[in-house]
């Protein structure tokens, strides 16, 4: 796949991004991590096409070891705003904590920062598909609003298949890349997460137009 | 790519297919399964609800109109009774004075289940009339605020009428307040009723999770038979808040 059209098929990111600019100061505040989170992706989107043009392609891959923390710590905090870990502040801080120790081991002991942390990749992403599993279930069973009308439900699924894929991709890269496989292979290899970052892209895009009003209600005393 | 990293690309892009097909039917039963679930479980709570007032409109009516004319002809029957006796006199007093606590009881209890005010003058009326009743007894300040004309159906009135009722015994059962407030405001396409107290509170994701009680499950079943939805803002020592947004 031709970088220009990958770049421009990541950018679907920004449809999402407009729609949550547009309604952020209406929308519920517990939404905030989301929001942030979309913008997040496409300065990284935007960083990637720049230092891939100016002949930095290696400094991408520390920008995306940094997008990973970031990328597990806004969906956490999104998580923890929506009552996941009963809304004890303390568990999100552990946990954050856990994945900020993993994500720093690697880097530090592992792949220096310079390569793919790929083995937090793959574990943020599990912890990623069981939290949005956990709200998803919830959602379902306790929520009683039209399912497609809640943006968790499109978030949660979005999650679940970005991340199913992202992990398909890189358990294939940490076993395949070993041996010597040629640049088409991998690109090809790539390209799936491309067409999965695309559909959640949309998917977003959906959920930030039904993410609730902030209420406001003026207060009774 | 040569030929047998084709064949294993190839085999990759029918694995991603294959779980990328799972997944799609996954995601489509569970919606399927979830938008059944829910009609029933509105449908269920409908009928509980509509079962629930219907008995309770026939036990007032059978205890208005049936058990307080009965009471009436014996209290007149009694006070026909001529004695000189005393004594005699004295147990017709008080047997007379006993028939009036129990007819009046029995009005309370009808108008409890079923109020008359609601019924023939509206939610606003009734409402009224329900707080200036708990006012004097519960040592509550009650105040009710409602601006405008609140023109609803007989059946959203009800409801409304009883999440008030529950809410305000919540308060006097629990909250420990001093004061209490309703405000009804209309704004656009949506009735917002709103309650605040100045008691104790609570911390309601961990009662919501524990044991949401029959009170607060009462106000969220008639909320939703609504199609609203229902906020509550509470923590310890900082009084509770219900609002209730109700689509006209």
């Amino acid at each position: 796949m031709d970088g220009t059209v990958r770049f421009i098929l990541s950018l679907s990111i920004g449809i999402a991004v407009i729609i949550g600019i547009v309604r952020f100061r209406r929308i519920a505040s517990s939404y905030y991590p989301f929001i942030y989170n979309c913008i997040a992706a496409l300065t990284v989107e935007i960083l990637n096409r720049i230092l891939t043009l100016t002949g930095h392609p290696d400094a991408f891959i520390l920008v995306e070891n940094i997008f990973s923390y970031t990328d597990f710590y806004l969906f956490l905090w999104l998580f923890h705003n929506w009552g996941l870990f009963n809304r004890k502040k303390w568990t999100f801080l552990t946990i954050a904590g856990v994945g900020f120790i993993i994500w720093f081991l690697e880097g530090i002991l592992l792949t220096g920062f310079i390569k793919h942390n790929l083995y937090f990749f793959t574990l943020y992403a599990f912890a990623l598909i069981f939290f949005s599993v956990s709200t998803f279930n919830k959602a379902v069973v306790h929520e009683r609003i039209s399912i497609f009308k809640n943006p968790k439900f499109w978030i949660c699924i979005g999650i679940i298949i970005f991340y199913s894929f992202f992990i398909l991709v890189v358990v294939m890269s940490i076993s395949l890349f070993k041996h010597n496989v040629s640049k088409e292979f991998r690109r090809g290899v790539w390209a799936i997460g491309v067409y999965s970052n695309l559909s959640v892209n949309v998917l977003y895009a959906v959920a930030a137009i039904w993410i609730p009003r902030k209420k406001s209600f003026t207060s009774l005393f | 790519m040569d030929t047998q990293e084709k064949e294993l690309y190839q085999s990759i892009l029918i694995v991603v297919g294959v779980v990328g097909i799972i997944l799609l039917y996954f995601i489509i039963t569970i919606i399927r399964y979830q938008r059944r679930s829910l009609k029933l479980h509105k449908e269920k709570i409908q009928a509980e609800i509509d079962t629930l007032e219907n008995e309770r409109r026939r036990i007032a009516s059978d205890l208005h109109d049936e058990l307080g004319p009965l009471l009436s002809a014996v209290k007149l029957q009694i006070n026909s009774l001529n004695t000189t006796d005393p004594d005699d006199e004295a147990v017709i007093s008080k047997s007379s004075t006993h028939l009036d606590s129990i007819i009046r009881k029995l009005r309370e209890i009808s108008n409890n289940l079923m109020p008359n005010t609601l019924v023939r003058k509206g939610l606003q009326k009734a409402i009224n009339e329900f707080i200036e009743n708990n006012r004097s007894v519960y040592g509550l300040e009650i105040r009710f605020i409602c601006e405008q004309d609140v023109h609803l159906n007989q059946y959203k009135e009800v409801n409304i009428y009883r999440i008030i009722q529950e809410i305000l015994h919540n308060t006097i059962k629990h909250a420990q307040a001093t004061l209490l407030i309703i405000k009804i405001v209309t704004e656009g396409n949506r009735l917002l009723l709103m309650t605040a107290d100045n008691g104790k509170g609570f911390d309601y994701f961990t009662k919501v999770k524990d044991n949401p009680g029959l009170g607060l499950r009462n106000l969220q079943s008639r909320t939703e038979v609504m199609g609203g939805e229902l906020t509550c803002h509470s923590e310890p020592g900082k009084g509770t808040t219900y609002t209730i947004e109700i689509p006209l």
